[in-house]
């Protein structure tokens, strides 16, 4: 089967095409569509090329043996789950614990169905111009540069002065509590 | 104010050629948005990205993904011929069971038919 001739499916249905008839070959083209980004977590964790291939071919076999096992829903997050959690087992048993850096607060896509069902309310917008005034100030301004006046990130540190660590942790932390407060006003509407 | 609908809307996955050209600072600027803004929505893009510019070279790192992908399909076609098999010496034991039962009834029916001639 040609990944190709698929890329107009999304995940869940190639999914519910591999439930439906237990073809191992949707597996692969659904696996493949994630290969370069599992490469590259596990390199992140890792920093080893070699051990970072080895690590996505193990990711790999666990996937394809849990879902024969049973049902995913957020695929996307699931894999990036277990890859992580694989890269984490390496590292502890390198390391004999696991390493401060990666106990970051980032958010998971689990949560991105309910983001897109907000953004599509009619009342959004002006509880969002609200809501980007109650963000601290660099997370404001990290948050406007970047979604607003689509400026990079290469082009936010410049302007502010900021690391890119930090100019990313505005981004995403400011992304995240404008969404808590939206989710707040709504609640109060 | 004007795009503030893009900050909690999430687009579609990002190909790796895209991927590609972002590590080796070949996009448009719009295109270079769309990447980062995957990134700031998603921890995997994020962790991925960050992961990806750690390679020594774009060429090798396209010969691992395309190893990677071989080495899968390879996989995925082993195990499905070691399914189909599994299934026939699955289907072994069950069918010389009926078989048995079925030569069971028939002699079973030929001592009755015996010993009702013989009455």
């Amino acid at each position: 089967m040609n990944s190709h001739t698929y890329k107009n499916i999304s995940d869940s249905d190639l999914l519910e095409h591999f439930y439906h008839d237990r073809n191992n070959q949707w597996l692969g083209i659904l696996l493949q569509r994630y290969t370069m980004l599992l490469l590259g977590v596990c390199m992140k964790y890792l920093k080893n090329e070699e051990e970072a291939k080895d690590s996505v071919q193990q990711v790999f076999l666990k996937a394809i043996t849990e879902l024969q096992k049973y049902r995913v829903d957020y695929f996307k997050s699931w894999l990036y789950m277990i890859a992580r959690n694989h890269c984490l087992m390496k590292l502890r048993d390198r390391q004999g614990k696991i390493p401060k850096e990666l106990h970051d607060n980032m958010p998971l896509e689990a949560s991105e169905t309910d983001m897109k069902g907000l953004a599509e309310k009619d009342n959004m917008l002006s509880l969002m111009e609200a809501s980007l005034d109650d963000l601290s100030e660099e997370q404001k301004t990290c948050v406007i540069l970047f979604y607003l006046q689509k400026k990079s990130y290469q082009e936010i540190t410049e302007i502010t002065g900021f690391t890119l660590m930090k100019v990313k942790s505005h981004i995403q932390n400011g992304k995240r509590n404008l969404k808590i407060l939206v989710e707040k006003k709504l609640k109060q509407a | 104010m004007a795009g503030t609908e893009n900050i909690l809307s999430n687009d579609e996955m990002m190909s790796n050629e895209q991927l590609l050209n972002y590590l080796q600072g070949n996009l448009a600027a719009e295109e270079l948005h769309e990447v980062e803004k995957q990134m700031a929505d998603s921890a995997f893009v994020n962790d991925a990205v960050e992961g990806l510019q750690n390679f020594s070279s774009n060429k090798k790192l396209e010969e691992y993904v395309a190893q990677l992908n071989t080495q899968l399909s390879q996989q995925l076609s082993t195990r499905k011929q070691q399914k189909e098999k599994r299934k026939i010496k699955d289907l072994h034991w069950p069918l010389v069971a009926v078989v048995i039962i079925l030569l069971l009834c028939f002699i079973a029916y030929v001592i009755i038919r015996m010993y009702q001639h013989n009455w």
